[in-house]
């Protein structure tokens, strides 16, 4: 199976909305108690996220036989989760490129930027959810499980984290203020999050060992076909957690050490994301 | 699950069937398919070993074929899953995919439990057994039971196959809960020996999906 355009797809969609999310949440800030965050309302993080999302769109196109009529993927939305996807992808990427708009070019009142943007921001999480859903088949055991959801929201969290930490900084320079004023909630929270990635991670390899039938041979494809692939995951992720502890005690954290976090938790999920499409082994024939 | 006036089935004796595989091949010259595209498939399974004990060598080798084609299930997941709609049921329950408004995205193959779905890649869509349609509507029987020496494949209405023959799952098929799969199955003797850690599907390169 050509999984290349879903693991973009996904990943890029994934991006736009964690960044979306911690975006907003940094605006929430501002307004409550943090004035010199305001610029974010400048940052060129906004557009990136329109960006992505067409690129997304653009790039899933390459896995349909006919990418002509990829029109008609919006019309079972009543029963089918891909649909539903559909929809709300293109929801997302209205709200989020208006949002972005306003944000730059109109003053417009904080309770429409809290309420407007709080809105588009549930629309990117129904957006995540339907994915998570599309996974949940009924006759792929490993793909049905509450892992395929955790660890969804779990990869847009670290990405949409890790990418806008970068991008603010370097956009905006206001390196100091989000670097001193927010680097321990930061780190902590990506701590947290990879950890908890790391722990579902193992889980999973765990449940699979246990399960006999297409989990335990999801196990064996693994450590026979993609060991390279298994193992490194494991090494990114841990290597990631080292990092984001190192940068925790240290002083002084140079944008360096984010950029190297950022790359090193993006790798880390592609590889995680191939082994997930690996994992797509249905019972029966 | 989707309601029909009636339910069409298949029924398969896998203890008639001498695996000589003419329902695959009346199958791909009915439809005219290339090299490499199957809608009906033969499986091959097969397992166990030689021991000895003290001065004599027993065995307790197994083997059997399962011939498999779309089950057009009475809960269909691929019509389930399918977002353009391209996939339907008719009143006799034949599921059937519409070719012209299928994009090609593959999401009825992942769900299919009996790798039905099968993509077309000069075309760029989806297709299956569509169980003969148009020899059914003239009164015909479908090719592959047409074409079956031993008569291990039957037809019809799955009401008068379940009163006809006994159902039973057997290995690699998996729990009718599922799908409700339209296939009345006679298992062979050996079944009851196959399970996922002792058999295995042993022509897997030649049965697996285009």
């Amino acid at each position: 199976m050509n999984d290349r355009p879903l693991i973009l797809f996904t990943l890029l969609v994934q991006h736009a909305v964690g960044m979306f999310v911690v975006l907003y949440g940094m605006i929430l800030i501002s307004i409550i108690n943090v004035p010199e965050l305001i610029l974010i309302r400048k940052s060129v993080g906004w557009y990136i996220i329109p960006v992505l999302m067409i690129s997304a769109s653009f790039l899933s196109l390459f896995h349909l036989g006919k990418p002509i009529k990829a029109w008609r993927s919006i019309f079972n939305c009543k029963n089918s989760w891909l649909s539903r996807e559909i929809i709300f992808a293109i929801l997302f990427l209205v709200t989020s490129g208006f949002y972005a708009i306003s944000l730059a070019f109109f003053s417009y009142s904080p309770f429409f930027i809290i309420l407007f943007g709080g809105f588009s921001a549930f629309i990117g999480g129904i957006l995540i959810y339907c994915m998570t859903r599309i996974y949940r088949i009924r006759t792929i055991p490993v793909w049905n499980t509450f892992w395929t959801s955790l660890t969804f929201w779990l990869c847009t969290l670290v990405i949409g984290i890790t990418a806008t930490v970068i991008i603010v900084p370097v956009t905006l320079k206001i390196n100091d203020c989000l670097l001193i004023l927010f680097k321990d909630y930061i780190l902590v929270g990506l701590l947290v999050i990879i950890g908890a990635e790391f722990i579902t991670f193992l889980t999973l390899i765990w449940w699979m060992y246990i399960v006999p039938g297409s989990p335990r041979k999801v196990l064996k494809k693994y450590i026979d076909q993609y060991h390279f692939i298994f193992y490194g995951r494991v090494l990114l992720l841990i290597i990631s957690l080292i990092l984001c502890l190192f940068a925790l005690v240290s002083d002084s954290t140079s944008i360096s050490i984010l950029i190297l976090l950022y790359g090193i938790t993006l790798f880390s999920e592609i590889l995680g994301r191939i082994l997930f499409y690996e994992a797509g082994v249905r019972v029966g024939v | 699950m989707t309601k029909t006036e009636s339910q069409i089935a298949f029924y398969f004796d896998a203890n008639s069937c001498s695996g000589c595989k003419a329902c695959q091949l009346a199958c791909k010259d009915k439809h005219q398919h290339p090299l490499g595209f199957l809608w009906r498939r033969v499986f091959e399974i097969s397992g166990g070993s030689w021991a000895q004990r003290e001065q004599a060598w027993l065995n307790d080798i197994f083997a059997y074929n399962i011939s498999l084609a779309c089950n057009h299930c009475q809960n269909a997941i691929c019509l389930e899953v399918c977002p353009t709609k391209a996939i339907s049921k008719r009143s006799d329950g034949i599921v059937l995919i519409d070719t012209e408004t299928c994009i090609g995205c593959k999401y009825c193959q992942w769900a299919c439990p009996y790798g039905s779905p099968q993509f077309d890649k000069k075309n760029g869509h989806m297709t299956k057994c569509t169980f003969c349609v148009d020899y059914l509507d003239q009164g015909l029987i479908p090719s592959c039971v047409a074409a079956c020496p031993m008569r291990a494949l039957d037809f019809g209405p799955i009401e008068d196959l379940l009163a006809k023959y006994s159902d039973q799952v057997c290995f690699p098929l998996p729990s009718n809960s599922l799908t409700k799969p339209s296939l009345v199955l006679s298992p062979h003797l050996q079944t009851h020996r196959a399970n996922i850690e002792t058999a295995t599907i042993s022509n897997s390169e030649e049965v697996e999906q285009s």
